[in-house]
């Protein structure tokens, strides 16, 4: 297994999301130029609280049942969806990222209700910062894999969608050991801090 | 290197086209090590080389790009450094002594130190076993390509440079928003690793020539050194899940006039090109002369993801000086315990406060400076965008940072003092570092500017044996306080005249000249204006101090430097001119209403008691001022003109004017009877942003909201539901696996024999799932007033 983390990962933040994920619509919505600076204030602010940090462990297919996939490391995988998504793949690429937990305490000051417009803006900011995280270390991985003529998958699957069940969150965690970058996995499956997620793509 | 000299100032010198793909084409099965592979087949990889020589390359690439210890991995029993000799020793056979052979070096696949685990140089010992393998193999000069961290591209030209003299060209791969993967922009690349020593700088993969002549636009006003470029051919597309390049050999050398104009050296093709593609090249450019390189000098720094020039005419720049022990006891208490917490909220405020660059000092009694200036530099590097200076006596101090810094920082200071000059300016041209000059020889400050000059001249002399011209470095225009003799200021501001009229440029440490007297802020600024004045480029101030700062931009301003009007008048444009105005409302009204429209909860406090004071009923604001702002907002919101933040930020801001009238409507008993709602996040779930939403929302809308928070069992919502007789109750969960827990909750309160009505939402929650449940969904905080107000 090759695993490797990133320390820090540095990415333009992708604002056009993060304006979306906040219901901006470019043709309709209007911001003062003194809002625009508060609220681009509140981003940057958002922005300097999250240490972007990942890893990600390419793992080789060792056999493709009926029923399961059988990774290096004999690690099991029951799921139809992944094998459907893995077909003609011959290894795994786990990624996980996570923003750091001095972002979560921004966005949990909105639980005193006493500064939610600036918790709702570092909430989005750090959701689509750590989805594009995830983006990086594909493009990061891709970028290796295609001088070895290998290609990642487009798609991106995590736990927790279709039959792929959320309790692999348990096998993606230990796989990228996620304990490392400071994330726990609670009993139901949850990954703390809450501004991290775990995919996986296919390796052709 | 004479030759390649010879041969820019005449045409662009042809490099070859794509390995990997092209192996490809002639074999190399997928995911087999292209290095092994040729090992296996010189044959196939000399006639390569051949046929990029026969088709006009003047330097190919010796096939040893993956050829480092991390790529080989297990797949070879031969040590990395046989590998590459032999290698390179194919590709000199097959071209012969009329083409030349690049030592080809590209990443190991893994992120280095600050950014990755792998570490800084354990990497340039990597490197190194490539560098001895393709010098034994006779390689003419080498290239370190296809860098997408700034950080392995030093690492890789050190390596080279630590064994050889041969010349080194890099390129970087930038991708379609210009940065490269690890968020460095070209010229900041190009500063930093020209700074270096590299020979030539460039880009290659990623983009085809359309971007990619882009990007050597930007980086040739800047460059010292030749361009090189070798795009793939186009982008890459899809086909049957491969990834294919189709650009045709003459599309692709139909961009050869457009990277001439944009004053590209070196010239070849990645990703997808063959022979044929440079051939095409080769006949395009043939009589065509190259432009020339445009700096000679370049005053700038550089951190991994931001760059500062020292320009003519540019506002003068903010060194932050606050990391700096001396009188700050918890900073050093800090240092010496390793944490740097305070350190690091201290270089943040100055990055945000507009510190151009920032002076990391952190000697101070108890520290161990070299081995703390590892971590501090390992901490800065990733959170600090702004680029470093390096303040120390201690050259091991130095050293140890410019090894480390993926940038090129400052050396805070070099004097005339002829034990460090020559070890520290071997240093700066070492690591690519700009310095500080500093007039003195020993420890005595020379207070007379013929003085002065004399040491700035030995410093100036000596810095051009290792390639520093008068305009590569800072000068110290030695500040004295004013205190001990009034002449000092005179003496500094005359040391600033006679410097910038000799072509350095200069850098003043502002506070010492009001060292000893009263009203030291304001004796800073004047002398800062003044300073300006005579031309300072630089001062290392407090950026924290708003005096300061604003001295700085007034006379940045009134000295029409660049861009200063802008930065000037940046805080003067709070204008509104979106809002539609209330008719009927007294001037008052009107003022509150607009500054609840535009959520500034700072202004609310006032202008509500200024309404009140005017005579104006509390019931009267509520009914004519507060709720039609609500309901405009939530129209506005409805219709997309607002968005989530704005809508939030009223609704603050009209809690805040709930807050003060709340008292003064009982005293005046015009109060209705509140609806009771329990909101809380289901068991399991930690998430409660939306829940805080919907709450905030309720209240306004003249709810009494019970907020239970998160991670809440079914147990506890129904107690309180029945301990305050709640008739509505909300639930919001944003996972699959919590979401059913709002089921225990129903059924519960169902078995509790509870009237009480349910409003559920949260991301995976639908109107179907609300309807199974026996309850009713609401999107975002503004429907859930909406059907809160229809239950009630």
């Amino acid at each position: 297994m090759d695993l490797e983390f990133f320390e820090s990962i540095n990415l333009s933040p992708p604002k056009d999301k993060i304006y979306l994920r906040l219901k901006y619509s470019k043709d309709k919505t209007k911001l003062s130029q003194a809002e625009l600076a508060k609220f681009e204030s509140y981003i940057d602010f958002a922005l300097d609280k999250i240490n972007l940090q990942g890893s990600a462990a390419i793992i080789s297919i060792k056999e493709k049942t009926d029923s399961e996939i059988i990774l290096e490391g004999d690690i099991v995988i029951k799921s139809n969806s992944i094998k459907k998504f893995l077909i003609d793949c011959k290894s795994v690429l786990f990624m996980g990222a996570t923003t750091g937990s001095d972002i979560m305490k921004v966005i949990s000051s909105g639980s005193g209700k006493k500064e939610l417009e600036k918790s709702v803006v570092a909430d989005a900011v750090a959701s689509e910062v750590v989805d594009a995280a995830l983006g990086w270390i594909a493009d990061y991985k891709a970028r290796i894999l295609r001088r070895e003529n290998r290609f990642i998958t487009q798609q991106r699957f995590s736990a927790g969608y279709g039959d792929f069940d959320l309790s692999y969150q348990k096998v993606i965690y230990n796989v990228l050991n996620l304990a490392k970058l400071g994330v726990q996995l609670k009993e139901s499956y949850i990954l703390k801090p809450e501004k991290t997620v775990t995919a996986l793509c296919g390796i052709k | 290197m004479e030759k390649l000299n010879n041969l820019l100032k005449k045409r662009v010198i042809i490099l070859d086209g794509a390995m990997g793909t092209q192996l490809h084409k002639m074999g190399l099965p997928p995911g087999v090590s292209p290095e092994i592979w040729c090992l296996d087949n010189p044959d196939i990889l000399t006639k390569l080389h051949q046929e990029y020589k026969k088709a006009g390359s003047d330097i190919v690439y010796s096939a040893t790009f993956g050829a480092n210890r991390i790529k080989l991995g297990q797949s070879s029993k031969v040590s990395p450094e046989k590998i590459n000799k032999k290698l390179a020793s194919i590709a000199k056979k097959a071209v012969g002594k009329n083409s030349l052979v690049a030592g080809d070096i590209g990443p190991t696949g893994k992120l280095i130190e600050p950014f990755g685990n792998l570490k800084f140089n354990q990497a340039v010992a990597i490197f190194k076993e490539q560098v001895k393998g393709l010098l034994a193999g006779g390689v003419d000069l080498f290239v370190v390509e296809t860098m997408i961290d700034i950080q392995e591209a030093r690492a890789a030209l050190l390596a080279i440079k630590e064994l050889t003299d041969k010349p080194v060209m890099v390129s970087m791969t930038f991708e379609k928003d210009g940065f490269t993967l690890g968020g460095t922009d070209p010229i900041t690349a190009l500063i930093t690793i020209q700074g270096m020593g590299a020979f030539a700088f460039g880009c290659n993969c990623s983009t085809g020539p359309e971007a990619m002549v882009e990007i050597i636009k930007k980086i040739k006003p800047y460059a010292k050194v030749p361009i090189l470029a070798k795009p793939n051919a186009g982008l890459p597309k899809l086909r049957a899940g491969e990834t294919v390049f189709d650009m045709t050999p003459a599309k692709f050398a139909s961009f050869s006039k457009q990277f001439l104009l944009a004053g590209v050296n070196f010239f070849g093709g990645c990703c997808g090109t063959s022979p044929a593609h440079i051939k095409e090249l080769k006949k395009n450019l043939k009589g065509k002369k190259p432009k020339g390189t445009i700096r000679k000098n370049l005053a700038a720094v550089s951190s991994a993801r931001s760059h500062f020039i020292f320009e003519k005419n540019d506002s003068l720049a903010v060194i932050g000086e606050c990391i700096n022990p001396t009188g700050k006891k918890e900073l050093s208490r800090q240092l010496k315990n390793k944490d740097f917490s305070l350190l690091r909220e201290l270089a943040k405020k100055q990055q945000s406060a507009g510190a151009d660059i920032l002076d990391i000092n952190i000697g101070a009694v108890g520290v161990d400076e070299k081995e703390t200036i590892f971590e501090v530099v390992k901490l800065l590097a990733k959170d600090i965008k702004i680029p470093l200076e390096v303040d120390s006596s201690n050259v091991e101090v130095i050293e140890e940072f410019l090894r480390l810094y993926p940038g090129k920082a400052i050396i805070n200071s070099i004097s005339a003092d002829r034990k460090k000059i020559k070890k520290l300016l071997s240093l700066a041209s070492k690591y690519g570092a700009t310095f500080i000059g500093l007039p003195i020889t020993g420890k005595s400050i020379p207070k007379s500017l013929s003085e002065r000059k004399k040491n700035i001249e030995t410093i100036s002399k000596e810095a051009k044996k290792y390639g520093f011209n008068r305009d590569d470095f800072l000068v110290d225009a030695l500040v004295l306080s004013a205190s001990s003799d009034s002449k000092n200021p005179a003496q500094t501001l005359a040391t600033i005249k006679w410097a910038k009229k000799s072509g350095y440029k200069t850098v003043i440490g502002l506070s010492n000249v009001s060292f000893g007297l009263p009203k030291r802020k304001t004796i800073n600024s004047v002398f800062l204006n003044l300073a300006q004045k005579e031309g300072l480029d630089s001062v290392i101030a407090n950026p924290l101090s708003i005096q300061t700062m604003e001295a700085k931009k007034a006379a940045d301003f009134l000295l029409a430097k660049k861009g200063s009007k802008e930065v000037f008048f940046a805080d003067l444009t709070k204008k509104n001119e979106i809002y539609p105005a209330k008719k009927n409302l007294k001037e008052l009204e009107e003022k509150l209403y607009q500054f609840l429209l535009e959520g500034q909860k700072d202004q609310i406090k006032t202008g509500v008691n200024e309404a009140i004071a005017s005579g104006i009923k509390p019931y009267s604001l509520v009914d004519r001022v507060l709720i039609p702002a609500l309901k405009q907002t939530g129209e506005l919101f409805d219709k997309r003109i607002y968005f989530l933040p704005q809508l939030i930020s009223t609704a603050e801001a009209a809690k805040v004017a709930f807050g003060i009238l709340q008292p003064k409507l009982k005293s005046t008993a015009k109060t209705r009877q509140k609806t009771v709602i329990v909101l809380a996040t289901v068991k399991g779930d930690i998430h409660d942003i939306g829940k805080n939403i919907v709450a905030l929302m309720l209240e306004n809308h003249g709810f009494k909201v019970i907020d239970l928070g998160k991670d809440i069992s079914a147990d506890k919502i129904i107690q309180e539901v029945k301990r305050y007789k709640a008739p509505l109750v909300g639930l919001s969960a944003l996972m699959t696996t919590t979401m059913v827990k709002m089921e225990d909750v129903v059924k519960l309160a169902k078995k509790e024999k509870l009237g009480c009505k349910f409003i559920v939402g949260g991301a995976v929650v639908t109107k179907n799932y609300a309807r199974q449940l026996g309850a009713k969904y609401a999107s975002d905080g503004l429907a859930a007033v909406k059907v809160a107000n229809k239950l009630k």
